[in-house]
């Protein structure tokens, strides 16, 4: 008997960079909003959005010079508590060939690897895809 | 009929908007034609994109509000680039991403990102 | 965030203009770690820094009251993002020239009262006159 596939609501494939424009945070805020009614959202990751999760962050920024007690999430925290948070309804996959090709290779155990060969497969496991071009 | 060949309808987020450089309102332009092909268009204008909606007269916000689409202008984005202290088209309505989320949950709706 | 920047001033490095036009590159990743951030962090090492913002990134400039630096993701409330006029402020008052393209200020329809006190707003011709007072002109 085949495995009744799980399906999502919503795959953001997101390959614009972090720090490049306000992409991650609308696809953060996008996230959530869905999360909020009750759906679930999966994060493909490709380009140097796979550097949101890489482990070498730690679970804080760098200090602050002008405001050194203040505490500021890493992104990798902030992609980590999502998922925490998510219960099951928040995933983030990180592209192996992007990985590699920007040495960003060593994510937050929370991620999941998958190459993209399983692309058009991860999109039929979502109800609806957005594409956030710019890798 | 499946999804395909009804008329799916749109929601088309516009990141960049015509602040973006030359051809940069080419996906609203886009999005006008749809809507004037009879699609049900919705266009949500965030991050620069929201820039797009400062004036009472943008030819894009103009064509598309003409042609019946809906134009959504992120709330965040808008407060980011202070645009509470401008004029903002008649055509278009402040909102958050709970919007977006509700659109994207309904059937037949696309949603593409620019 | 209003404080006083952790560099001494040395004012080895030259004179530099520094052009910003590209003004939100990452709320949630980047939060206090922006452009005008470095600027505050690194001008104490140049004898002069001044700064110009054009087309989008004059709404840094723009004083209003909407804006909260915070976005909720999970059970997080991320309170920590840019404090984009108040850096701006924070430029005015550790001795910056902060230009802001009138253009700009026009076409998205402010009132140049509106930009943030001691800011100095400027038509871009006029600008690009003032080049030669620096050893180095910066896009940033």
């Amino acid at each position: 008997m085949a495995m009744e596939r799980r399906m999502w609501d919503l795959l953001l494939i997101l390959t614009a960079a972090p720090h490049s424009s306000d992409v991650v945070t609308s696809a953060l805020r996008l996230s959530q909003a869905m999360l909020d009614r009750g759906g679930s959202v999966r994060v493909w990751a490709c380009g140097y959005a796979n550097m949101m999760t890489q482990d070498t962050f730690g679970d804080t920024k760098l200090p602050n010079t002008r405001n050194p007690e203040g505490h500021y999430p890493s992104p990798s925290a902030v992609v980590q508590r999502m998922i925490a948070d998510g219960g099951g309804r928040f995933g983030w996959i990180a592209c192996t060939a992007c990985s590699e090709e920007r040495g960003a290779v060593h994510h937050v155990p929370q991620v999941r690897h998958r190459s993209p060969l399983r692309l058009a497969a991860t999109i039929a496991g979502a109800r609806q895809t957005l594409y956030l071009g710019g890798a | 009929m499946d999804a395909r060949t009804a008329a799916p309808g749109y929601l088309m987020i516009e990141s960049k908007g015509n602040w973006a450089g030359p051809n940069a309102g080419t996906f609203l332009r886009d999005a006008a034609a749809l809507a004037e092909a009879g699609h049900r268009v919705r266009v949500f204008l965030v991050e620069d994109g929201v820039l797009t909606a400062v004036g009472t007269d943008v030819p894009e916000i103009r064509r598309l509000a003409a042609a019946g689409a809906e134009i959504l202008v992120d709330d965040f984005s808008a407060a980011q680039r202070a645009l509470s202290a401008t004029t903002l088209s008649p055509h278009v309505r402040v909102a958050g991403m709970d919007a977006v989320a509700a659109a994207l949950s309904e059937d037949g709706c696309r949603g593409v990102w620019h | 965030m209003s404080g006083s920047t952790a560099t001494k001033r040395t004012g080895l490095g030259p004179p530099v203009l520094c052009v910003l036009d590209r003004a939100h590159r990452g709320a949630v990743e980047a939060q206090f770690f922006h452009a005008l951030y470095g600027l505050l962090d690194l001008h104490g090492q140049f004898e002069r820094v001044d700064v110009a913002l054009r087309g989008p990134a004059v709404t840094l400039a723009v004083e209003e009251d909407d804006y909260r630096p915070s976005v909720r993701l999970g059970t997080m409330e991320l309170d920590t993002l840019p404090d984009y006029r108040g850096s701006v402020r924070d430029l005015v008052a550790e001795g910056f020239t902060v230009f802001v393209d009138r253009d700009a200020v026009t076409a998205l329809g402010f009132a140049p009262e509106r930009l943030v006190a001691g800011t100095v707003c400027l038509d871009p011709a006029e600008l690009a006159l003032r080049w030669p007072q620096y050893d180095q002109v910066w896009f940033v």
